[in-house]
């Protein structure tokens, strides 16, 4: 199965007087077109471990690569473009622009990208609908429910068709049903072939939707693995 | 400790860097507010308080030598006006220069009066040694600053006075300043009697401190006193000191009305900047506002804790800055006690310093308090909602059409941010427009200071100056012992001949004065009459235009002022029981003569004054020409052999007033760009931590470092764009309204029109741009720091 991506022995301390790293020689790898989730207690290191892979952190010592390529050896404007263009990226607390409309939001890293406002907005609407916000383009995301902005900030991740969707506790601010929905959102777009990095501490979610369950303790990983789901895949 | 010190000191080492800004702006606010007052206090009145510290003589009278001897002037002494006396000392008018190679002697000197004075410490006119020892050898001389610059002499400097035999060198030894202008070297006064000639006898000269001494006819009234008892004749000169504050008062005239602008220009700025700085604590610390309220906190106490984040630096950057302003103003006082002639004045202003830290703190207070007790009155609860909770907010019609704008993301939305806090916007563009302003305010200030110094000082239309001395000799030179005759000047003719030969001379004009009078004033005025076309004298009109024929005169604001007359006018000039109705075709700029005065032509002044002589010269050299090498030609070609009663002034070099008030300008524009400068910066700053989150989210959506750079520089740069269309006018305006005021201050003139609008079209509109520089110098670093702030951190943080 072709690997999209891979982690070396990545170490990662945030504070040089800091008794354990955050992360500790982790290796591992991300299969394409699989649904990855990382589980773990908090503080194990997921969601330091997310980041470095969407590029938001740099590993103190180790390689992340992804299609082959070694991220960390990038300058930030290489990052930026990296994102922009690989990376969909879903946080827990949304991390909508709140003076922008849903529609605007979404279409923000088309734009950066260098899509036509008219084009940008073309496929935003396209997304929106499919994602059942169609009358919401227009709102502001204090107008939304916690699903609703978690369905744009969906969209936005999406907009620029990365190969790599990434997402943090995406349920974390969100009551069972929406987080559910979410959840089966995101299963489905897996399912069209888009390769998912799902972060989480639940490990029954984990189970549920992951086809790859990698699962971290203090730093390391403790047992990489498929699930049933996976190993039937 | 209390619980409100520990939070308090905690906040501040928290927001170092906004407690930095707040150090920085009221430094240099209270460092611009210390320099401008302490000019102002110290310069009021220059004149006054080194008359004082020195024991001035309102009267310096000089006598003939030959008349009257030292023992009877001092007995002369006890008149009952006369409070004391410092004299009788000899002296003599003599002319100095500097020495050449081997002693030789420059043609080119300077008329002055020497006088041999034992100490310089005596009851009246107590001298300042600015630099140097007061001469003890015979070969010693103490010279005046203002002669010294004249002749560019320094300590040790070789100089040389003329003697009966030909020339005698001298020493500089002290460089010394007397509040009285009569003597401009003293030597011992053994030394005096070696150097006095038949042209220039033996005088004495007498100090006088008089009661009472306010106006000119009370010191006339003393004169003639002193004068009652002694022979006829024996008084050769008077000066009061009215004459010489007059002219002090002149410089601090001008000053005062541009630092008063300044300095509200800086306090204007550090309130826009402090108001914004505590509106963003408030605003960014909304969730501490309400935790502190929660766990129990007063609201007093709350406004206590945000006003000390900026009271605290704010009272360390006053009272640096009114140590700072206080040393900066001492070259300045150095410089106008320089170019007053005078004693250096004290700096020690601790008054002065108490007085703008006070104002100071006064102003963050007012300025802080309004946030502050905004943010002690929240209700716990409402401010950790507000606090914690994602905005929610709309953006603003503006900001939404802004959104929609065809233009890349980092501009839009560096557009929006500037949008979504109009107060704020408001503030930081009231702040860039205090910057623009001040910088088209001291540009336009300089060129047209330039201008009225140029005008003023005429050595860039007038060069040479050449007097003769037309009238009879003074009583007692015409045959004096030895049977020697004076020789006689030299004729008008021979003075022409060498004014049209010598190389280097492109015009002259011959000049002549008498002293009509003008019905409504009662003091004489001088009338200068010209022979030869003369406008190129470089007199600036004010209106109207320059005499062209007999019968048509220009005069100045004040004179025109004083007499109720105006462009057009006609008048009746009255001299010696002859009347000249002459009209009034020209308002001009003219300092000289007391601002009382006409210019018009020579034959319209013969009609009223017969024995009037055009004993002055007023000559102008051609491009490339050097006055003094021409100075010195035309002296050769007018008394080729020998002494001649004759002297050539060249004129030139910078004023030292202008260079002052130049300097003064720039120093002050430089702290307000950078209290424009400090607030910008300290706006960016606040919006990019406020807007910390948004930054982040847009980094991790794939925003390049360069884009949020542009898009923070746009956030700053629109207000600069704003900014300069806003300033530029306040700008030349109150350089027109200050200009004017100092005008009027000074010798009560109007400004000649040709000395405003001096900024060329293409300059101006390239000033208007100097808004959206300094927005954009002021938000590099904030920029900076916002496009390399790590992402995940923040994020991770909500």
């Amino acid at each position: 199965m072709e690997v999209l991506v891979e982690l070396q022995q990545v170490t990662k301390i945030y504070d040089s007087g800091a008794e354990s790293p955050a992360l500790d020689g982790v290796s591992l790898t991300i299969p394409t077109g699989r649904f990855t989730a990382v589980m773990g207690p908090s503080g194990s290191g997921k969601s330091t471990l997310l980041n470095l892979i969407a590029g938001l952190d740099r590993p103190t010592r180790g390689s992340v690569l992804v299609d082959g390529v070694e991220i960390n050896r990038f300058g930030e404007a290489a990052l930026a473009r990296y994102r922009r263009a690989r990376v969909g990226l879903i946080f827990q607390f949304f991390n909508l622009l709140d003076n922008l409309t849903a529609l605007d939001n979404v279409i923000i890293p088309a734009q950066l990208s260098g899509v036509k406002r008219r084009e940008a907005i073309d496929r935003a609407r396209m997304l929106l609908q499919q994602l059942g916000l169609a009358g919401a383009e227009r709102s502001y995301p204090a107008r939304l429910s916690g699903g609703q902005r978690q369905r744009v900030a969906v969209a936005r991740a999406l907009i620029n068709r990365p190969p790599l969707l990434l997402a943090d506790e995406p349920t974390g601010a969100l009551d069972s049903h929406s987080g559910e929905q979410v959840l089966d959102l995101l299963r489905d777009l897996n399912r069209s072939g888009q390769t998912v990095v799902l972060v989480t501490h639940d490990g029954g979610l984990a189970r549920q939707y992951g086809d790859q369950v990698i699962t971290l303790e203090d730093g390391a990983v403790a047992r990489p693995g498929l699930t049933a789901l996976g190993a039937a895949q | 400790m209390t619980a409100v010190r520990s939070k308090l000191l905690a906040d501040v080492r928290r927001r170092r860097l906004q407690a930095g800004v707040v150090l920085f702006v009221v430094l240099l606010s209270s460092a611009a507010a210390t320099l401008g007052v302490s000019l102002a206090v110290e310069t009021t009145a220059p004149y006054d308080q080194a008359f004082a510290r020195a024991h001035g003589p309102h009267l310096a009278l000089t006598f003939d030598a030959s008349k009257v001897s030292p023992m009877r002037l001092a007995g002369n002494s006890g008149r009952r006006r006369v409070v004391a006396t410092s004299g009788p000392w000899p002296g003599m008018s003599t002319v100095i220069a500097r020495s050449g190679p081997g002693g030789s002697t420059s043609q080119l000197g300077v008329n002055t009066m020497l006088v041999g004075r034992r100490n310089p410490q005596t009851s009246v006119d107590r001298l300042t040694i600015e630099s140097g020892h007061w001469p003890g050898s015979k070969s010693e001389i103490a010279l005046s600053q203002s002669i010294a610059d004249d002749i560019g002499a320094g300590l040790g400097t070789g100089i040389t006075l003329p003697t009966a035999r030909g020339h005698r060198l001298f020493r500089v030894s002290a460089i010394a300043a007397s509040v009285s202008p009569v003597a401009g070297a003293w030597v011992q006064p053994r030394v005096i009697r070696g150097l006095t000639t038949r042209q220039t006898p033996l005088e004495y000269l007498m100090l006088y401190r008089v009661s009472p001494a306010r106006t000119a006819s009370q010191l006339r009234a003393a004169t003639q006193q002193i004068a009652a008892r002694l022979p006829a004749g024996s008084v050769v000169g008077t000066s009061d000191y009215l004459s010489v504050k007059r002219d002090a008062d002149v410089l601090t005239s001008v000053m005062i009305p541009f630092l008063l602008a300044f300095a509200v220009f800086a306090l204007l700025a550090s309130v826009l900047i402090v108001t914004n700085i505590i509106s963003g604590l408030v605003l960014t610390g909304y969730r501490d506002i309400g935790l502190m309220k929660a766990i129990g906190f007063t609201p007093n106490q709350v406004v206590a804790v945000i006003l000390g984040q900026v009271l605290g630096p704010a009272l360390l950057g006053a009272a640096a800055g009114a140590g700072l302003g206080t040393l900066a103003a001492r070259p300045f006082l150095q410089n106008t006690a320089h170019a007053l002639g005078l004693p250096t004045p004290s700096t020690a202003t601790l008054p002065v310093d108490a007085g703008v830290v006070g104002l100071i703190l006064v102003v963050v207070i007012v300025a802080g308090l309004g946030p502050a007790w905004r943010a002690g009155r929240l209700a716990a609860i409402a401010a950790i909602t507000k606090g914690q909770a994602p905005a929610g907010r709309r953006a603003s019609v503006i900001g939404r059409l802004v959104g929609r704008a065809p233009l890349i993301p980092p501009l839009s939305l560096g557009l929006e941010t500037a949008l979504v806090r109009p107060a704020r916007s408001m503030m930081t563009l009231a702040a860039i427009v205090v910057g623009v302003a001040s910088i088209v305010f001291a540009l336009d200030l300089h060129l047209s200071l330039g201008q009225v110094a140029a005008h003023l000082d005429r050595s860039k239309y007038v060069q040479l100056e050449l007097n003769v001395p037309t009238g009879p000799l003074p009583a007692g030179l015409s045959k004096l012992k030895g049977g020697f005759t004076p020789p006689p000047p030299p004729s008008r003719t021979r003075i022409l001949r060498a004014l049209k030969t010598t190389p280097g001379i492109a015009r002259y004009v011959s000049e002549s004065q008498s002293s009509p009078l003008v019905p409504g004033i009662a003091e004489p005025v001088t009338y200068f009459g010209y022979d030869r076309p003369s406008s190129w004298l470089g007199y600036a009109l004010i209106s109207g235009r320059w005499f062209r024929r007999p019968g048509e005169v220009v005069a100045p604001t004040r004179l025109l002022t004083q007499a109720h007359l105006h462009v057009g006018s006609l008048v009746t000039l009255h001299l010696h029981g002859r009347a000249m109705r002459v009209r009034i075709v020209g308002e001009i700029l003219d300092q000289s003569a007391n601002d009382m005065l006409f210019r018009g032509a020579w034959r319209t002044e013969r009609r009223l004054d017969p024995t009037a002589k055009l004993d002055d010269y007023e000559i102008q050299v051609r491009p490339g020409s050097n006055p003094s090498t021409v100075g010195e030609q035309l002296g050769q070609s007018i008394a080729p052999h020998g002494f001649t009663p004759f002297s050539i002034d060249v004129r030139g070099g910078a004023d030292v007033g202008f260079l002052l008030l130049n300097g003064i300008i720039a120093s002050l524009a430089a702290i307000l760009i950078a209290i424009a400068l400090a607030g910008i910066f300290a706006t960016v700053i606040l919006s990019t931590r406020e807007k910390g989150r948004e930054i982040a989210i847009l980094k991790a959506v794939g925003m390049p470092p360069a884009q949020v750079v542009a898009m923070v520089m746009t956030s700053a740069a629109i207000l600069g764009i704003l900014a300069g269309p806003v300033g530029l006018p306040i700008g030349t305006q109150l350089h027109r309204q200050v200009i004017q005021i100092m005008g009027q201050a000074a010798s009560s003139t109007r400004i000649p029109p040709s000395f405003f609008n001096l900024i060329p079209m293409p300059v101006l509109v390239s000033l208007g741009a100097t808004g959206a520089v300094l927005a954009i110098a002021g938000a590099w670093l904030p920029a900076q720091w916002a496009s390399s702030a790590p992402v995940a951190e923040i994020l991770q943080a909500e």
